[in-house]
């Protein structure tokens, strides 16, 4: 910029006019910096989208048309310096930090943050105020030390935007940055002091004090067991397929009151190889044996619970909506790996069905095929994260059917890691027409003082929901959108109403206005 | 008569009420309770009283204990009276694994229907719902054995146990919380021994007594010895005579 000094008052007008067109690109630059929960990951893209996916990054629909977005992300699992010194030390897991640079309103370097992981410390974060310590959260530094260019080649195409963009990964030097806007797995008030796990922790109510916190997305639950555990008929002991489970069931088994299969009618079975062989898997799982598959005595009956630490939105969700009457198990043993114990705290949203099925890769666990876990669906259906190890089509095991219904019917799509929106639709009938009764708000989390990238994250909010049919998760994903303000949801395809945060859960099982998802 | 009078008559029991009150207000969450403390709880009318004990293994390590909880501040015999009578409990739990947790409580219980019961009684529940207890009560502050708490705090007994006497739904068999001046089994209940859920044992008795004396002896079938009438009950009852005495020579004098 140019700026020529006149004579008189015109020198003091160029000089603010100048000064101001120096400053405003600079003031524009508003990063949006968002701390949350992992289940917010399933929205900023992925490092390397493969042709025909149906992902869609929504950070990228924030950018300006042409240019060259760049898309930026830890590889490896990263300390969090706002943790707990060693041994307890927080670890970030690997891709749950995002970093966008894009030009945006004709401004470069507009960034955009978002940090998953645990829903407690976003919610923190946010009730902090603006750019004090404890709204810090951490990120990454974009074409910091460790950024390399994904493997694959850059640059890639989002197939949710048809937009191009440039990939890194591996992004290890970490910055501290104010939480503009937070995510949680589920409302702060359903956290409850008598909900504990076996590090000792216990969590602790969180009032929206100063913050108002409203339903994004909605999302079902699921629950999974080991390959191992079938029926078993009543005269022969031998295996009979597939169980299934009541709520009330669920609640005994992770309350700790019934402790082996048999309490329930069920049996555990040896495996059989898995075929073809997967050798991402822990020692130990295997499919299902054939029905007809005779008892064996010598095979352990009792019952392994896998849980979700008291700080994890998804453990917070769980009790409230399966764990309602009773408090779950504060026993057990914190892995990975998920060995020589009944019942284990899980960290992370991976380490959820690594207690199951085992995995080979560093933190490696042997299986454990009498195992029983719970995921939110969306999260554990997800081939961006966990490859083929996800509920709907994880190898070690399979999504039971809670009082009579299952999250998803689960049939393989076509094309796995992109079924068509048919196929969605079908997988999604019985949660949409509210007849799969356990699922859960995400939320997002802002102050109630002003921000002055509101429009910003209205926008955000608004490009999930049109962005959400074309993401991986729609596949198991009800799309109940609502915007920050409240108000009707911006889809309103879902008709299922719940309370805050616990039942009772009402719903209207019958058909939307439009026809197009027939509930009888 | 004068107020001047009058205050000077009420001075000793003000001072008194003023006292009373002040440790009345002993908040619950300034509780400590470490995993194995065994908790003494006072129960069934719209005000809870609790005592931290200390580690059970400690008092079940043989021998008798006698506490006087009768002479306690917080007068839990007045503070827990009511309408129903009341009722009193024990509970401890503790462990890291299924394979080492387990929960010492009184019960009704008799020796043979201890080793008959394992299997309507749940260890691991008792044991989860005792760390949410232990949190409610507080675990950051040390000040403080004793509270009190109204019947319908969160973090009271009665919401937390119920007054069904099966500790919330988890342990099936027999009563775990008994009237005053009645004996109760202390029973060990582990989570899991080998492949055996439930497994329990007579560990010890325990009593409660309507004049204010906790007794507890270690070992099955152990002997609790008759206990004296306690020491601060006849130091309060001498107090109040003595108060008492004072006043009407006064009065008497200004007659």
């Amino acid at each position: 910029m140019n700026c020529h000094f006149t004579f008189g008052r015109g020198p003091i007008w160029a000089a603010a006019l100048c000064t101001l067109g120096l400053a405003a690109p600079y003031a524009a630059q508003a990063d949006i910096n968002i701390v949350g929960s992992t289940h917010g990951q399933a929205y900023q893209g992925v490092a390397n989208p493969v042709a025909g996916q149906a992902a869609a990054s929504v950070p990228l629909s924030l950018c300006d048309a042409g240019g060259m977005p760049e898309r930026y992300q830890n590889q490896a699992n990263l300390v969090d310096p706002n943790g707990p010194p060693p041994p307890n030390q927080i670890l970030i897991p690997a891709g749950n930090i995002v970093v966008w640079r894009c030009t945006r309103g004709g401004v470069p370097n507009f960034l955009f943050r978002y940090t998953g992981g645990f829903s407690a410390m976003a919610y923190g974060n946010i009730k902090a105020p603006l750019n004090s310590p404890a709204s810090m959260f951490t990120s990454i530094v974009p074409g910091g030390a460790g950024c390399a260019a994904e493997p694959g080649g850059n640059p890639k195409t989002d197939p949710g935007t048809g937009r191009q963009y440039n990939s890194f990964i591996n992004c290890s030097q970490i910055v501290q940055v104010t939480a503009n806007f937070a995510t949680s797995d589920t409302n702060g008030p359903a956290f409850q002091p008598t909900m504990c796990d076996q590090s000792g922790t216990c969590a602790q109510t969180i009032l929206n004090t100063g913050v108002t916190a409203f339903p994004i997305t909605a999302t079902a639950f699921s629950v999974i067991v080991g390959n191992g555990v079938q029926k078993c008929d009543p005269t022969t002991k031998a295996a009979a397929g597939k169980i299934s489970l009541t709520r009330v069931q669920v609640e005994a088994i992770y309350s700790g009151a019934i402790a082996s299969w048999n309490q329930l009618g069920y049996c555990v079975y040896p495996v059989a190889p898995l075929n073809p062989a997967d050798g991402s898997l822990g020692a130990g799982a295997g499919d299902m044996s054939p029905i007809g598959t005779p008892f064996n005595a010598a095979i352990d009956q009792s019952i392994v619970t896998c849980s979700r630490p008291v700080d994890a939105g998804t453990r917070i969700v769980y009790d409230a909506v399966f764990q309602k009457d009773v408090t779950q198990i504060t026993t057990g043993t914190i892995g990975p790996p998920f060995s020589g114990d009944f019942n284990y705290l899980a960290p992370t949203v991976a380490d959820g069905l690594a207690c199951v099925q085992g995995r080979s890769a560093a933190p490696a666990s042997p299986a454990n095929m009498n195992a029983i876990t719970y995921n939110r669906a969306d999260e554990a259906a997800s081939p961006l994260v966990f490859g083929l190890g996800n509920v709907g089509r994880m190898r070690g095991g399979y999504p039971v059917a809670v009082d009579g219904v299952l999250p998803s019917n689960y049939l393989a799509p076509a094309v796995l890691n992109n079924p068509t929106a048919q196929e969605r639709q079908n997988s999604q009938k019985a949660f949409r027409c509210g007849q799969y009764l356990f699922w859960a708000d995400w939320v997002g989390i802002q102050r109630n003082t002003p921000d002055a990238n509101q429009a910003l994250w209205n926008q955000y909010i608004a490009g999930i929901a049109n962005l959400l049919p074309r993401t991986q998760i729609g596949y198991f994903h009800a799309r109940n959108l609502r915007p920050p303000a409240g108000g009707p949801a911006v889809n309103s395809e879902m008709f299922v109403q719940k309370a805050n945060t616990k039942g009772p859960i009402q719903f209207n099982a019958t058909d939307n206005t439009s026809g197009a998802l027939n509930c009888r | 008569m004068t107020p001047t009078w009058w205050k000077r008559r009420a001075r000793p029991f003000v001072v008194m009420a003023v006292g009373v009150a002040a440790l009345s207000a002993a908040d619950a969450r300034a509780m400590q309770v470490n995993p194995g403390d065994l908790m003494l709880a006072m129960f069934s009318n719209g005000t809870e009283y609790y005592r931290n004990l200390g580690p059970a293994s400690t008092l079940l390590a043989g021998g008798t204990v006698n506490i006087d909880v009768g002479s306690s501040s917080l007068n839990p015999f007045t503070a827990t009276a009511g309408s129903n009578p009341i009722l009193w409990g024990l509970i401890s739990a503790e462990g890291t694994t299924q394979l080492n947790t387990f929960m010492n409580t009184a019960s009704t219980m008799t020796s043979q229907q201890i080793v008959d019961s394992q299997t309507v009684n749940s260890v691991v529940p008792v044991k989860s719902t005792m760390d949410g207890w232990r949190n409610q009560l507080g675990l950051s502050t040390p000040a403080g054995t004793e509270a009190t708490l109204p019947a319908s705090d969160p973090a009271s007994w009665n919401t937390t146990w119920g007054l069904a006497g099966n500790l919330g739904g988890n342990m099936g068999a027999a009563s775990f919380q008994g009237n005053l001046d009645s004996v109760l089994t202390l029973i060990k209940g582990q989570a899991r021994v080998g492949a055996q859920l439930n497994v329990f044992s007579d560990v010890g008795r325990a009593v409660l007594t309507s004049n204010g004396m906790f007794s507890i002896c270690g070992g099955a079938g152990c002997e609790l010895q008759p206990v004296p009438i306690p020491a601060a009950a006849v130091l309060f009852g001498s107090g109040l005579i003595g108060l008492i005495g004072i006043a009407r020579r006064k009065v008497a004098a200004m007659a």
